[in-house]
């Protein structure tokens, strides 16, 4: 894909991502064909910061890990009412580096 | 997906908060008298699904089966959770297999995709959180 594109694809959604894994996104962007950049836009990638927001209002609901796709975690936690309370707590701290990691397997299973 | 190591230690550590919570309660009976985590129950002094099984719990560790299962049935999952998910997570490291996540990937998705399955079980949690309500948990 045009390096420009790329550029303007990791401006916006930089943040989705670990730091770690922009310098392999932006190879794996260049690599591709200009014609799935639609597609590369249209992912649905979950906001860190939202879902923290999430977390830290209803985490003891499980919404926040509904949100991220663990559902099975999800209805543990919510089971267990928010395991605890325990489990919520630790959430706060994790569900952003979470929320990147699913979007990173969202990018790569897209970008096959 | 989650790595293996994390969802261990995700494990462990809830089943370690678990066991304090239970431990807690057998030390100081008592001691949290009308207290709750739950944050629904906190919010509108409704009961939710979950509501009794620390009370559950208690009660299966007297033996008091039949009393334990009526005050809510969870708790039997509950007590089933605690006791095999450290057991497996050692039977897990001391194999070096990869039994639980497996597992864990392949009830969820079972869980997700089937309407079979997911559809009763919502059901039963809906019942029981029905007949909390009615109990005044």
């Amino acid at each position: 894909m045009d390096a420009q594109r790329v550029d303007m694809f990791l401006m916006t959604k930089a943040k989705y991502f670990e730091g770690h894994q922009i310098p392999v996104i932006r190879e794996r962007l260049l690599a591709l064909d200009d014609s799935r950049f639609l597609q590369v836009q249209a992912m649905n990638l979950k906001d860190p910061t939202t879902i923290l927001i999430v977390s830290l209002l209803a985490g003891g609901f499980a919404v926040d890990r509904f949100m991220v796709g663990d559902t099975g975690l999800g209805i543990a936690k919510l089971l267990t009412c928010g395991g605890l309370g325990i489990w919520a707590i630790v959430d706060w701290f994790i569900i952003m580096g979470r929320a990147r990691e699913v979007n990173a397997e969202t990018f790569f299973n897209n970008v096959v | 997906m989650k790595t293996r190591k994390n969802l261990y230690w995700l494990l462990a550590i809830l089943s370690l908060a678990g066991y304090a919570w239970v431990g807690f309660h057998l030390a100081f009976p008592d001691s949290t008298n009308g207290f709750t985590v739950c944050l629904f129950k906190n919010v509108t002094g409704v009961p939710c699904p979950s509501c009794g099984i620390t009370r559950s719990l208690l009660l299966l560790m007297t033996g008091d089966l039949r009393n334990a299962m009526l005050l809510n049935p969870l708790g039997g999952l509950a007590a089933f959770a605690l006791i095999a998910t450290p057991l497996w997570i050692i039977f897990d490291l001391a194999t070096r297999k990869n039994t639980l996540p497996l597992l864990f990937l392949w009830t969820e998705r079972k869980i997700k995709t089937k309407k079979s399955i997911y559809i009763p079980l919502v059901a039963l949690v809906l019942l029981n959180w029905g007949w909390n309500i009615l109990k005044n948990l």
